[in-house]
């Protein structure tokens, strides 16, 4: 009895984000299938994990930055960018669409380096210099185009459409990405120093460990994984659009926060996010099933939210 | 001792005077440039459009201040303006109703500030999750009560307030005068305030001295909600059309005046005067972009570049 | 064939008087009543798609896709889609409405929900055009016929799409303004949001007319994101800037507009100059008010009811075009008609002074009042 307590107790304070996350998607997966009989089929699942795999990529690029204890606002403006880049300059040629992806995945990188530079050096908080980074991103993109531009070789829309073992293809390509990212996490050293950049930045410092060098990882891995959403989103979507990542700046964040990763850095991890952004893809794709009208989809949104977040307990909080 | 504390206390003197007064020469160039290049922008009138336009984001920033004081931020603000905003043209639209307008929806702003102080506080709840819940309730249940299109008229006196001058001098700004004065006293002066600078400057000596944290933190949300509640009824007054975008990107904008104004997302430094002056300089781009006949790609641009360098005037110890 | 079209054209003018006539108070000008113009005036043969591989007993699956309802015009589109749903209840087994909250990548998620549902038709209202294309493409060649309301997709992979023309109100807008002007002016183009295709497709209609002038001069284009308070704003930095050079005011919209005459009022300027105004009672309302000349082409969020009904034609086999362009009413202050652009109504009789700005006009249902609206349709 002691033991089952002790272990209830342990995983509901190391993981009950997790827990309380995993325990939703089960609940809300219950409920959806009491309620309508076509939402249990294997094509509505498949749906819901093809549908979640532009969020699913930023968020886990978000993740890494918000373990620095830092975040990335501009991450909807640099999808935005990415996305008419890439069909912009692709323009239908199949040669000049590597050219274009190779562009738009450097890019990424870049506006991601430049955003840790900018907080780095001149000691603005992130949260201010990726807002300023992302108004100018945003007013580049209008700049290139202000209507959506060029459009994809024939086939390409196979990446958002297209099944590998009868899996979507972008559900699979996130599950290598998240493998990627949560043993860079745990079995590389640098990995390994992001946690302790987010724990205690000064401490980090003091111990010697390459606190800059950690940043410029972090927010360059999250821009460029907004450059390979945008991939993703391109090949849904038919071309890029000017305001099309719009979104993601601040849906990116949810399934972090819910998944158990503390805004205030230093603890978390990408299984929590890839579990909450499945959690609200489910719960989007529920809320159709019951013809449920936005209005009141936004309460239940901002409800489960609430719910997800209050279970567990931070020890401490920052913005 | 890390290389930023170092860069800190090597300040020469005109490092001195920028970190004291970078908003204010940021704010001086900015007026400067735009004289010279547009002889329109420093008239009596314009000065008068300026500063009628000023006074939403003014006192929602007056809110804003107090919460990133005790290393918070509030993400609510433009939802509770939307709100207070629809509130006012749900009554009857004549005078006789503007008392009830009023103590609807400042009740309702209160109310919010006090569910995100309680979940901030008790809960553990980080500030842009929980604030960013009670937005997106909040506007699922404006949207729920009005069926998505708000529909009536605001009281006249509420037009008056929000768009008319007393001899060229706009009754919402002597408002804002009045509430920035109130707040600053309130924050420099008495027991509650230095105890909202002790809260987030250094927690751990707050909770040595027998300060309740967690009141002094719900007290200041208490605040922003209620003033954020009334700068939306002012700003319904600005046009008299309600729609439930009223305050649309006041959130970000209150926050980066905030920051750009010297209060620091890390808490405890900052002041009232500080933020205004940042909301100041965001009306002052909006007009000058206008001024000089900007197209629109670049006054994005522009508003990217003046939040981050105005930021990184305030050299600050740790990002 | 031809019988086809115009019996199809004269059921569409049937519900067109409908429509028009809700607000008609004066004898002389009671709106246009007739059939379809963009059919009549139609300078190419129209495309009709043959729709009896869709016929099917009834009662019916309807989904519908809807972008959002995050503005008053998009609420009074869905409530009009409802009311038909409501009014043809003994046709429709279950009416699905989905929304994506302005999110495309959403919408597209919905399109792929309804379509597993297994819906006999599929109404669509793009979040934009290029987004939806490839999923409404996939979903018409499996067979399921497609309606497209108010946003098409890029391809025409679709039955028909049902809309009232932006090129129309840019083209219409700028020539009366032109011709208001003697030929010979200042305007100030206030347009929604920079990249939004409504915005896009209306400023390059009517910068196309402008162009034909030469002494007209476009002062200052400035973005206003639809609003009025950004309007206002946006208005009275320009008065400051131009002061009573401005000579017009064209706006892509009724909602910046309002705010527009508000900045021109309290500028303290008596004689207005023109404006043009859509789909917004406190566009027209003000301009009555405040004895501004002015022109109103409302984009009907009636179109709604009329996918619905519409659909059904081609749930019963029946022959539709392609693309059906509703008729609006051409409305303009009273003394200011000019040569090319006359009205059909005046918008003295059009705007409801008695009711708040904030109504959008056109929705088709009498007396609509967007906070009390409700109607039992099957779910």
């Amino acid at each position: 009895m002691t033991s089952v307590a002790s272990i209830f107790t342990f995983l509901t304070k190391r993981r009950g984000g997790l827990l309380t996350v995993i325990g939703l998607i089960f609940v809300l997966t219950l409920f959806g299938v009491i309620v309508s009989d076509k939402f249990g089929t294997y094509s509505n699942a498949v749906n819901i994990l093809e549908q979640s795999t532009p969020l699913a990529i930023v968020s886990l690029g978000q993740t890494l930055v918000i373990i620095t204890g830092g975040i990335d606002l501009s991450i909807g403006s640099m999808v935005s960018l990415a996305s008419v880049l890439l069909s912009g300059l692709t323009a239908g040629d199949p040669v000049m669409m590597y050219v274009a992806i190779v562009t738009i995945l450097v890019l990424g990188g870049l506006v991601g380096i430049i955003n840790a530079g900018a907080s780095i050096y001149l000691r603005v908080h992130p949260l201010i210099v990726t807002l300023g980074t992302g108004a100018i991103l945003q007013g580049i993109t209008l700049l290139y185009t202000q209507t959506p531009i060029g459009k994809m070789p024939k086939g390409f829309d196979e990446l958002a459409y297209g099944r590998v073992l009868g899996l979507p293809l972008g559900a699979v390509f996130t599950i290598v990405v998240f493998v990627v990212t949560a043993v860079f996490l745990r079995k590389v050293p640098l990995g390994r120093y992001i946690y302790a950049t987010g724990d205690d930045a000064v401490g980090a410092q003091l111990m010697g460990l390459p606190r800059r060098k950690v940043l410029f990882v972090a927010y360059g891995f999250c821009g460029m994984m907004a450059a390979v959403a945008s991939i993703f989103l391109v090949a849904r979507l038919g071309a890029g659009q000017p305001y099309t990542g719009q979104n993601f700046t601040l849906t990116s964040i949810t399934p972090v926060v819910v998944g158990g990763t503390l805004l205030s850095g230093g603890r978390g991890g990408v299984i929590g996010t890839l579990m909450g952004v499945y959690l609200v893809s489910l719960l989007n794709n529920l809320l159709n099933f019951l013809s449920l009208s936005t209005h009141y989809q936004l309460i239940v949104q901002g409800l489960i939210v609430i719910i997800a977040v209050s279970v567990y307990v931070e020890n401490k909080r920052k913005v | 001792m890390t290389q930023s504390a170092q860069s800190q206390s090597q300040q020469s003197p005109v490092m001195d005077i920028v970190r004291n007064y970078g908003i204010h020469l940021v704010l001086a160039v900015l007026i400067v440039v735009t004289a010279i290049l547009s002889p329109a922008f420093l008239t009596a009138n314009n000065i008068s459009n300026m500063l009628l336009q000023a006074a939403p984001l003014g006192i929602v920033v007056i809110g804003q201040v107090p919460v990133i004081l005790v290393r918070g931020l509030d993400l609510s603000v433009a939802s509770v303006m939307a709100t207070a905003a629809v509130v006012a043209t749900c009554f009857s639209g004549q005078d006789t109703d503007a008392l009830p307008v009023f103590i609807v929806a400042i009740s309702i702003g209160l109310a919010t500030g006090l569910v995100n102080g309680l979940l901030i506080t008790k809960r553990n709840v980080s500030p842009f999750l929980a604030t960013l819940a009670t937005m997106t309730l909040l506007q699922g249940m404006r949207f729920a009560y009005t069926q998505g299109a708000p529909s009536g008229n605001v009281p006249p006196i509420y037009r008056v307030l929000g768009s008319q001058t007393f001899f060229g001098v706009p009754y919402n700004l002597m408002i804002l005068v009045v509430l920035a004065a109130f707040f600053s006293i309130l924050l420099h002066k008495t027991t509650y305030g230095r105890r909202v600078y002790l809260t987030g400057g250094n927690p751990v000596m707050a909770r040595l001295v027998g300060i309740h944290a967690d009141r002094i933190t719900i007290a200041s949300y208490v605040i922003s909600g209620g003033l954020a509640a009334l700068a939306g009824l002012i700003y319904s007054g600005f046009v008299g059309i309600v729609d439930n975008w009223v305050g649309r990107g006041f959130e970000l904008d209150s926050i980066v005046a905030a920051v750009m104004g010297g209060v620091a997302l890390s808490g405890g430094r900052g002041s009232i005067v500080g933020g205004l002056f940042g909301a100041a300089i965001l009306v002052v781009v909006f007009n000058a972009v206008l001024m000089i006949g900007l197209p629109i790609e670049f006054q994005i641009i522009i508003k990217g570049a003046v939040i981050i360098v105005a930021a990184a005037f305030y050299v600050r110890k740790t990002i | 064939m031809l019988k086809k079209v115009l019996n199809f054209a004269l059921v569409a003018g049937l519900a067109a008087t409908s429509v028009t006539t809700a607000f008609a108070q004066d004898a002389e000008k009671t709106g246009y009543a007739g059939a379809p113009r963009t059919m009549l005036w139609s300078t190419t043969p129209s495309t009709i798609m043959d729709t009896t591989q869709y016929k099917k007993d009834g009662p019916y699956v309807i989904g519908f896709s809807n972008a959002s309802i995050s503005n008053s015009w998009r609420v009074g589109m869905l409530a009009s889609i409802q009311q038909a749903a409501h009014d043809n209840a003994d046709q429709i087994k279950q009416m699905i409405i989905t929304d994506a909250n302005d999110d495309p990548a959403k919408q597209v998620s919905d399109v792929q929900d309804l379509i597993s549902r297994g819906v006999d038709l599929l109404i669509v209202s793009a979040a934009t055009a290029e987004a939806l294309d490839a999923i409404v493409t996939r979903a018409y060649e499996a067979g399921i016929p497609v309606v497209l309301v108010d946003r098409r997709i890029t391809s025409e992979n679709f039955t028909t799409f049902i809309t009232a023309s932006d090129y129309v109100y840019g083209h219409m807008s700028a020539q009366w303004m032109v011709e208001k002007l003697g030929g010979k002016g200042n305007i100030v183009m206030l347009p929604g949001m920079a990249g939004v295709s409504v915005a896009v497709n209306r400023i390059a209609a009517a910068n196309e007319v402008f162009a034909n002038y030469p002494d007209i001069k476009v002062l200052d284009m400035q973005y206003t994101d639809w609003s009025p308070a950004k309007g206002k704003q946006v208005m009275a930095a320009l008065i400051q800037k131009y002061g009573t050079d401005i000579n017009g005011v064209w706006n892509d919209h009724g909602l910046q507009g309002s705010g527009a005459i508000e900045a021109m009022v309290e500028a303290g300027w008596t004689d207005l100059p023109p404006i043009t105004c859509a789909d917004l009672n406190g566009c027209v309302k003000l301009a009555v008010q405040n004895k501004e000349p002015a022109f109103n082409y409302d984009y009907p969020p009636a179109m709604g009811g009329l996918a619905v009904k519409v659909g059904l034609d081609i749930l019963a086999g029946k022959p539709v075009p392609h693309q059906y362009e509703m008729s609006v009413d051409v409305a303009i202050t009273k003394g200011d008609e000019t040569t090319s652009v006359k009205a059909d109504k005046w918008i003295e009789d059009y705007a409801r002074l008695d009711k708040p700005n904030d109504l959008i006009l056109s929705t088709g249902i009498p007396d609509y009042d967007p906070t009390t609206f409700s109607v039992e349709f099957p779910q």
